[in-house]
This record gives C-alpha cells, structure tokens and sequence, in this order.
C-alpha cells in the first residue's frame, strides 16, 4: 500500500517523465517479412469531471490514442466488444488472464481528472500482459485543448516501449487545399484534427517543407511569379528567399536544417537545382543539364541528393553524390528508377534506408520505395496497388510511415501508410483537393 | 430476430442515406467552387466585390460543414454559394460592359488600331487562341503551330500589347514537375512566336503548372482542354 503511494507521489511529481520503463518485447522489424502486431487493448479511459463523469471524453480520447496505435501498423487493438472484463475501472489487481486469453500482450489504462476548472491531469498506464507488469506509466497535465496532444505523445511512448524507437504522431502536417477556392497552405495535428490556414494570398501557394517545428518553406505567387517563401507558423510572417524570375520550386530541408536545396531558373538558363543557406543566401548551382531538374530529397547524412529530371525525356529518379561537386565538374548523378516511364517525388527515409517515390502505371500513380539496405542489392517494394492515385509521398519522423495525398473519392485527400502494415489510412475528409502533405518533426523533442 | 434484421435494415438505410448526403453535398460543392472560378474568371473579385465575398465565405462555411459531416447544411450553404457566384458574374460583366463603354467616351484612344467598338483587351481574349498539347509534352504539333502563325499575325497588327503566355498541364502528375512542364510549354510557344517575328520584349511568360484547368472533370477529354498555353493582355503601351 505504501509502495503504491509512494510510487503515485512519484508520477505526480515526475510528470511527463519516464518513470518505470521496463524493456519492453523489442522487434527488429524487417519490411519483406511484415512483423505480427502486438494485440493491444484500451479499455475507455475513466474521467473524473468538476461537472461529474464524462463518458464522453473518455470514450473520445481512447480512441485517438488507439487510431494512432493502429494506424502505426505496429499494433493490433482487440474489439472492446470481446473484453471479458468491460470495466472502465481498473481492479486493484490486474485480471491477467482474462486479457491473455484473448491474445492480449499489452493493455492500457487512462484516468482523467479535472484537477481545476478547464485543468486536466491523465495517467496514462501500458502494461505488459505477458509479464504481468506496468510497461510505461505517464502522467500528463495541461488544458483541455492539449488532451489529445497527450494522446499522441502516449501512442508514440508506447510505440517506443514495443520497439526501442520512439513514433512519430505528436507532430503536425502541412498541406495545400483549395477549399477557398485557391489553393493555401493549411496544418493539422497528424491525425488531421485543427486545421488551420497560414497563407491567405489568395494566389496559388505550393509545396510545403517544414524547416523546423514552426516554419515551412513553400511556393507563393504574391508577386506573381513562382517565387520562394518561409513561413512562421504562428506569426505567419513571411521571408522571400528566392525570386528569380521563372520558376523557384520544389524546396527541401538537409539535415539539422542547415541546408535548403531547391530548384530554380537562373537568368538565361532552365530549371536546376541549386544548394544554399537557409535563408537563401549563398546560392550553388547543382545540376546543369538542358532538361528539368527538380524535386530534390536529401539523404539524412547530407552525402546524396535524390531529385527528379526528364533528361532522357521522360521523369526519373537521379541520385548526385554532394561530396563530389557539381555536374559541371564532372559529377554525373545516377539514374535510380529503372521501371517505368514517369517516375517522381522522391522522399529519403530519416534512417536513409528507404527512398519512397511515385510511379505512373497506365493513367495511375502508385508509391513505390527503393530498399537501400535489402541484403547486397537494391530492391524496390510496391507500396500501393489501386485504380486511383497516390502521390507526393512524405515521411514520418520515425521513418515507419508516409503521408501522401490519394483520390480514391474523386478528389484528392491526405492519407498515411505503415511501410509495414502497407494499409492505408484517410487523414482528411474535405470535400476539396488536399494536396503535397509535409510531416513535421516530432514535437516533443523540442520540450514542446 | 425480426426486430434485430429490422433494425440492421434501417441501420444500412440510414448509412446508404447519410452516404448520399454527402455525395449530393460534395456535387454541390463541386459546382459552387466551378461557378466561382468562372465569377473570378469575369473579374468580379474587383466588379462585384461584395457578392464575390460573400459566394466565397459561404464556399469556405460548406467546405467546413463538409468536413464536420453536417452534409445537409453543406449542401444548402454550397447552392447559396453558387447563387452568390452566378450573381457576382453577372454584376462583374455587367459592370465591365458599362465601365468599358464609359472610359471609350472619355479617354483617348489607345495607341492601338481598334477595330471600332469593341476594347483591344477582349479583342485579344478573342483573337488569340490557346493551343493544346499532348500528355508530358511541350512539342508543338501542327494544328498548334497553324493557330500560334493566326495569333502572330493579330500581334504584328496589334503592336503595342504586352502579352504573358501561361502553360498550363492536366492533374496528373506531380505539382511541381508540372509546373516545370507549364513552364516548357509557355517557352516553346513564346520561342516559336519569336520565330515568326514577334519582339521578345513584348512576351512573358508564367507556369501555373496544374493548378488552374480549364475544366474539372477527370477524364481524357477534360486533360486534353487542359494541357494548354493561353495568352494574357497584362499591359498597353503608349
């Protein structure tokens, strides 16, 4: 009883630090062979409102950590409806077989508190049903504006517990829509919730890049012309940083940010890639080839480039080695794509293992990713097979997941995949194009 | 049982109803944002600024409703939009027409020979035709080569015009190599014209890669409008 005070007292004072993590069943997972999931249950978590129980907050934030959960293609959460015990309360001691015997290896648990008006408190508990033991406990407090925010932090604490690496949910997209009829750039929480609009030129803004945890580079036609901006997301002030006349497109953030690489056309000559500072300054021509050289990605070590040119005529994929100068100097990029005729976006994993693009199939796209890592040779894996589209690939700060933009409605909304689990979920439901998702970083390693 | 078959019946009903709603509100979605490109198309942003507001906010509340699932009120918000639209068009041109014949009464005229009463600006909107293009193409193919030689002759007989050629592509693909795509194309029309005579100071040119087609279906007849390169009058010289 003492002990079990004791170790409250510590959760309290200790909040939002790991307290009691025992190693969890870490897998090495390897994408040809898709690992079992971990069959989870998440009971509704308990609320303890000023104004009485509030079943629905707890019904709404167990399931936003369970969406996450599932939606990692990590684990697999076992129907609430085939629980032998339905009780929202945890008992004194965990009824252990009862959640084994329906395959259960791990079960968390959820007490919310209003601690003061508006001021919540949540502990949060997963526990090792195979070990009979707690796995990761937390205590969050905030707002209840910041609720779900805990709910995301959680599903990534889990997702480290089960993998020895930490997820990717308590982060943010960007994209483009043309809900007010042009297109702007919006945010929303990963799982699509708050959205918000940070350009409103009403002209055509395009492709978001998150530079850090608040500002993003895109295109904007303010002057007209395709011109190169940063965003802050909260003030949403914008810094021009590239304006040549022509074409500055298709910004991408090397590593720590310390980087851009974009695609430009300087005055007399067509669309290369160029390298600079972040702030735009100290430009370096890159590419210099006759044909469109654009959409470039970063390897995490700064040592590649991937982009995309239709030198032989049609979109591929190249690959430059940024240790051995420009293309003028005797650097030739080397072509990655080998099938198809239409190959573009492509996206370097954050472990650098993967490189995800997409490929036109007859009138359709479909996400395909090349394993650097495969045993000795490359090898490519075929990530979507649909009638519809599935483009602009981005990934996740944990490297497990993609977001993209898919048209299986007629218009296009935002969507995410597990490299692993290779099932599609929908992030957007908006009657308008959603396009060109951007996955921030995680926002928990900034303290945020 | 009965009950239970019942009400799973009514339930599926419910569904196949709640479904519908949300088709029947994306359509009407989907036509209030066509009617109001064709309001900003008639420059109603600046001949009929409230209406176009007021369409655009209301596109905006159904866009939002939509995405809250209250499909009804979406639905209804998105035919108000449309009205707003189709008003704000009709005001715009309206409008236009009378300010046009206003300032032909008032100012000189143009350094440009006008054929009588119509404005060299939708003179041009008519005479300059857009030329089309084949999927990830920027080649000229000879029906566009013939139009590209009828619009270089109106230019020669209409010195004077500051022309910006925009290229324009069909949704598929991806934006950005779209945009590089656009961008060929305007070249490879503003080069061809310069071939045919045409001062190069008097051509710019503009990607908007496959962000503004002409027609919104998705199917091979609407990429086909869309894969284009279209000529705009962005100023008069003295």
């Amino acid at each position: 009883m003492l002990k079990k005070f004791v170790l409250g007292l510590a959760l309290i004072l200790l909040a939002g630090m790991i307290l009691a993590q025992e190693s969890g069943p870490t897998e090495f997972i390897i994408i040809s062979k898709a690992p079992r999931k971990a069959r989870i249950a998440i009971p509704i978590f308990k609320v303890k409102a000023i104004s009485g129980e509030n079943f629905v907050l707890g019904e709404e934030l167990s399931e936003v950590l369970g969406k996450d959960l599932a939606k990692s293609g990590l684990f697999e959460l076992i129907p609430r409806a085939s629980y032998l015990r339905s009780s929202q309360i945890a008992p004194e001691v965990e009824d252990w077989p009862a959640w084994s015997i329906l395959g259960g290896q791990a079960l968390i648990r959820g007490e919310i508190v209003e601690v003061s008006s508006g001021q919540f408190e949540i502990s949060l508990k997963l526990n090792d049903v195979v070990v009979q033991k707690l796995g990761v406990g937390k205590v969050y407090k905030g707002p209840k504006a910041s609720l779900r925010r805990m709910m995301h932090r959680f599903a990534d604490e889990s997702i480290e517990w089960l993998t020895g690496k930490r997820g990717g949910f308590e982060s943010r997209i960007a994209f483009v829509s043309n809900k007010t009829g042009r297109k702007e750039i919006y945010l929303a929480d990963s799982d699509g919730f708050n959205p918000i609009q940070i350009t409103a030129s009403k002209k055509l803004n395009l492709s978001p890049a998150w530079l850090d945890s608040s500002r993003l580079y895109y295109v904007g036609y303010d002057q007209i012309n395709p011109d190169l901006y940063l965003i802050d997301a909260f003030s949403k002030q914008k810094t021009l940083i590239s304006a040549q006349t022509g074409l500055n497109i298709s910004p991408a953030v090397g590593p720590a940010g310390k980087k851009l690489a974009f695609a430009m056309e300087s005055p007399g000559n067509n669309l290369d890639i160029y390298i600079a500072n972040p702030d735009g300054s100290k430009t370096q021509r890159l590419t210099y080839n006759p044909a469109s050289d654009l959409e470039p990605s970063w390897s995490p070590d700064g040592h590649y480039l991937a982009f995309v040119s239709d030198r032989t005529g049609s979109p591929q994929v190249y690959m430059i080695d940024l240790y051995q100068g420009s293309e003028a100097e005797g650097n030739r990029p080397v072509r990655l794509s080998t099938t198809g005729a239409y190959n573009t976006s492509p996206a370097w994993s954050p472990d650098g293992r993967f490189l995800a693009y997409s490929r036109r199939i007859e009138n359709q796209f479909d996400l395909f990713l090349i394993d650097f890592k495969a045993g000795d040779k490359r090898t490519e894996v075929q990530l979507t097979s649909t009638s519809y589209n599935e483009e602009d690939p981005g990934w996740s700060s944990d490297g497990r997941m993609l977001v993209y933009s898919a048209n299986p409605n007629g218009n296009y909304d935002i969507f995410m995949i597990s490299i692993y689990s290779k099932e599609p979920v929908q992030i957007t439901d908006w009657a308008s194009n959603e396009t060109q998702p951007s996955w921030s970083q995680n926002l928990f390693e900034k303290g945020g | 049982m009965i009950r239970k078959v019942g009400f799973s019946v009514l339930a599926a009903l419910a569904l196949i109803l709640a479904a519908s709603c949300g088709q029947d509100a994306k359509k009407a979605i989907d036509e209030a944002q066509l009617a109001l490109n064709q309001a900003r198309d008639a420059d109603a942003e600046q001949y009929a600024p409230d209406e176009y507001k007021s369409a655009e906010g209301l596109l905006t509340k159904a866009n939002d409703e939509y995405s809250s699932r209250d499909y009804k009120q979406s639905q209804a918000d998105a035919a108000s939009s449309k009205e707003q639209s189709d008003l704000a068009k009709k005001r715009a041109l309206d409008r236009k027409a009378e300010e046009q014949a206003k300032s032909k009464e008032t100012t000189v005229a143009y350094n440009v020979t006008s054929l009588g009463e119509v404005p060299i600006i939708e003179q041009a909107r008519a005479a300059l035709k857009d030329v089309n293009f084949e999927f990830d193409s920027a080649d000229l193919g000879d029906s566009a080569k013939e139009i590209l030689v009828g619009n270089a002759k109106w230019l020669k007989d209409h010195p004077g015009l500051k022309i910006q050629i925009e290229g324009h592509c069909d949704e598929r693909g991806t934006e950005d190599y779209n945009l590089a795509l656009g961008e060929k194309r305007a070249k490879a029309v503003r080069d061809y014209l310069v071939s045919l005579g045409i001062a190069p100071s008097g051509l710019s040119i503009i990607s908007y890669g496959e962000s503004m087609p002409l027609d919104s279906g998705h199917d091979e007849s609407a990429w086909a409008k869309n894969r284009r390169a279209h000529f705009a009058v962005i100023a008069i010289q003295k």
